[in-house]
């Protein structure tokens, strides 16, 4: 009696199978060293002194910036998550009492490399904030802000002060300030934009090819203290006034 | 060995593959367009009842699409996928919501529908698994670019910096991605055929024949099937009719299906088929069992075709029996007694000065005319020598002159008929006319014989007082069976406004 026989592969199947398993076998190394390297590491530390502003550029970290009142010093936390043991270049620089923090991850395929910064800021400190697709949140902050980012979103919230800027290519902007700024300028080419003021009277711009919407608390008038730019591209505008 | 892995082939098939998904990448955007407008549109002509030539238009334009696709695969990845079923024409008839529901009812519509929903899906599937790898491919050899020429912005592939020993690597590896980029694309047909082919399935209807379930499984739709009857020792084709199975030089060929090894059919497809013969064997195999139920219904359909073949060649041998008769009669009896006439006549002027043999011979030549007369009447009784020499209007024309009631002709065939559906005709509207006379005391009659779709159709009707009953008589069973024997059939309407006898003949129930 004939005994079963396997089936033989082809020499190209066999080609087949054993190129999968070389290029299987080495992607799958590469993502279990990937998680086995995974590292994070937090650092924190103090900026004291007399300090005329805070530059954060950031690359694709993330930024959260809290209001501190009159303490004096700049708290900074840096948390670093990375693998392979690439972590990111830092850079540190103080002139003219204007600190710049500056991050960048290195350009890796496979592998992960990421910085986040949460900043408490004294009241009145100006800060200036790049990213490429990093998120930045401002809480109880005071002063003047300077926000730019590509794809990251913005959210301000409880903010009060003097001038407020923040520009996105994609990213949405969300806006809550305690108090009337005197000025708030809003931009960003395709995302959507949500300003959320003190009901009164602004001088306002407010102008998108999108669904805009301004609630009955805000009024436009050219001679207002406060000024209020909210510009889209696309995006659908939102800009209420709280009474 | 690297023979063996017969690259060059596998590369043309990738190639061609790649091609095939850069062709029909755009039909697939079209068939989403396509199906964005026939849902509502469905949607429409379900709840109006109205827009349903737009409707087939538009499934019809998604169809032609497909059928591109159809067709750049069968050439490109070779499959052989089946044709896109054929919806319907847009009914005519009945009222909007009646045509919406014949519309929307028909299968092969909705299987068109359901095809658009399909077809952009499969497509997805097959641009990830044929294109993934090549972008694969691709990264991995330009990252390997970057490493030796130490250029563009990348610095680390995993955990290794990217310089020249890693552009090297990477180079090396381009190899087996490439080999996976090369299957990938080359096994498209094998992924997408089978999900293609199962959407394209006659099952998805029912009450499709053997032959069209595997002319659209092989994709050749000159597909026949011949059934072997081992009684007979020969093959017939689905009407039961004898079949021959094509030669070499017919361009056509044949495989044999077996059931519990014994031959039950053939499958006679086309040569250029011959390249998968497994696939016809596998299709062969796979509905042996139908196929051989089919057998036995061919082998039931040959011997009725047996039975009304021999019952023709009775009715034609009975026919040519009459004509001979009638011919006998006229060359023999009929001729003999119009000599004996003439003979009498002259006899007659020979007897002139006897007025009494004068008389005699009177009387003689009445009696003899009379018989005359009814030997002429036995002979167009048994077979009409004017419907053998001209036809059925004439011979029609003949009987309808002496008949004793008015009667109304139409006789729209002029052209001459098989003999044996000239006779059935002619049969017809005389046992009609003579159960007129006999039976019906009508005022008048009609008699119309036309030719309607492929068919003779004979009508006899009268004013009389009906009560005609077929199982009463001889002479209309009789004409049944005759009609019968040339696959005609026979309807009567009796009543107390008269009777209309009908008869159907298919032109070819005489061959």
């Amino acid at each position: 009696m004939a005994a079963a026989r396997t089936p033989r592969l082809s020499p190209w199947a066999r080609l087949v199978v054993a190129c999968a398993a070389l290029v299987g076998a080495l992607a799958l190394i590469l993502v279990l060293l990937r998680f086995a390297t995974d590292e994070e590491r937090r650092v924190t530390f103090e900026v004291r002194g007399r300090l005329a502003g805070l530059v954060l550029d950031v690359a694709d970290g993330d930024v959260e910036v809290i209001g501190a009142g009159r303490r004096p010093q700049v708290a900074v936390t840096r948390v670093e998550r990375f693998s392979f043991g690439h972590g990111p270049r830092l850079e540190r620089d103080v002139r003219d009492g204007v600190v710049t923090l500056r991050s960048r991850c290195p350009t890796a395929v496979v592998g992960r490399c990421a910085v986040g910064f949460r900043v408490t800021v004294p009241d009145n400190l100006p800060v200036t904030v790049i990213t490429d697709d990093g998120d930045v949140r401002f809480h109880d902050y005071r002063g003047s802000a300077d926000i730019e980012t590509d794809s990251g979103a913005v959210r301000l919230s409880a903010i009060c002060g003097f001038q407020f800027s923040a520009r996105t290519s994609s990213g949405p902007i969300a806006t809550e300030a305690a108090c009337a700024p005197q000025e708030l300028s809003l931009r960003t080419r395709t995302g959507s934009i949500t300003a959320s003021v003190p009901g009164g009277r602004y001088r306002l711009d407010v102008s998108t090819a999108g669904d805009r919407h301004i609630g009955s608390g805000i009024s436009a008038a050219n001679d207002a203290p406060f000024t209020l730019r909210v510009l889209s591209g696309t995006g659908d505008i939102v800009v209420e006034g709280r009474q | 060995m690297i023979a063996e892995l017969q690259l060059r082939k596998r590369v043309r098939s990738a190639v061609r593959a790649l091609g095939y998904l850069a062709l029909t990448t755009p039909l697939a955007m079209v068939s989403v367009v396509v199906l964005v407008v026939v849902l509502p549109l469905s949607v429409v002509a379900l709840v109006t009842g109205s827009w349903l030539g737009t409707l087939r238009r538009t499934v019809m334009l998604g169809r032609a699409v497909m059928q591109r696709d159809r067709l750049l695969s069968n050439r490109l990845l070779e499959t052989r996928l089946p044709p896109l079923p054929l919806p319907a024409p847009t009914p005519r008839s009945g009222n909007r919501w009646r045509r919406a529901a014949k519309l929307l009812g028909d299968v092969a519509l909705r299987r068109n529908v359901l095809l658009l929903v399909a077809h952009p899906l499969i497509k997805i599937m097959l641009l990830v698994v044929g294109l993934v790898p090549v972008a694969l491919m691709l990264t991995v050899a330009v990252l390997g670019l970057f490493g030796v020429a130490g250029i563009g912005s990348v610095e680390y592939v995993g955990p290794v910096p990217l310089g020249v020993p890693a552009g090297l690597a990477l180079w090396a590896l381009t190899v087996p991605v490439a080999v996976l980029a090369v299957a990938a694309l080359d096994g498209l047909p094998w992924l997408g055929e089978p999900f293609a082919r199962r959407l394209l399935s006659p099952h998805w209807h029912s009450g499709v024949s053997v032959r069209e379930l595997l002319a659209e499984s092989l994709g050749d739709r000159s597909v026949s099937i011949v059934y072997w009857l081992p009684e007979r020792e020969s093959f017939v084709d689905e009407a039961g009719h004898p079949a021959q199975l094509p030669g070499p030089e017919d361009g056509r060929t044949w495989t044999l299906v077996e059931r519990d090894g014994r031959p039950v059919a053939a499958i006679i497809h086309d040569a250029a088929l011959d390249a998968s013969r497994e696939l016809v064997q596998a299709a062969a195999a796979a509905s042996s069992m139908a196929i051989d139920n089919e057998r036995l219904k061919a082998d039931l359909r040959a011997r009725v075709e047996e039975l009304r073949v021999s019952r023709l060649r009775i009715v034609e041998a009975a026919d040519e029996a009459r004509r001979r008769i009638e011919r006998d009669l006229h060359d023999g009896a009929q001729q003999q007694l119009v000599a004996l006439a003439l003979e009498l006549r002259l006899l007659r002027n020979r007897a002139a000065g006897h007025p009494e043999l004068q008389a005699d011979i009177d009387r003689l030549s009445e009696r003899l005319s009379t018989a005359l007369e009814e030997l002429r009447e036995l002979a167009r009784g048994i077979h009409p020598s004017v419907l053998t020499d001209r036809g059925l209007g004439p011979a029609i024309d003949a009987l309808v002159d002496r008949a004793p009631l008015p009667v109304d002709v139409e006789v729209e065939v002029q052209e001459r008929l098989p003999p044996a559906i000239e006779s059935a005709a002619y049969f017809t509207v005389a046992e009609g006319l003579t159960n007129v006379v006999k039976y019906a005391k009508a005022g008048s009659a009609r008699v119309a014989v036309r030719r309607e779709d492929g068919e003779i159709h004979v009508l006899v009707e009268d004013d009389g007082v009906g009560g005609v009953d077929i199982e009463a008589g001889s002479g209309l069973r009789g004409l049944q069976d005759r009609l019968a024997a040339v696959d005609g059939r026979m309807h009567i309407e009796s009543g107390p406004e008269g009777t209309v006898l009908e008869a159907r003949i298919p032109l070819e129930g005489g061959a």
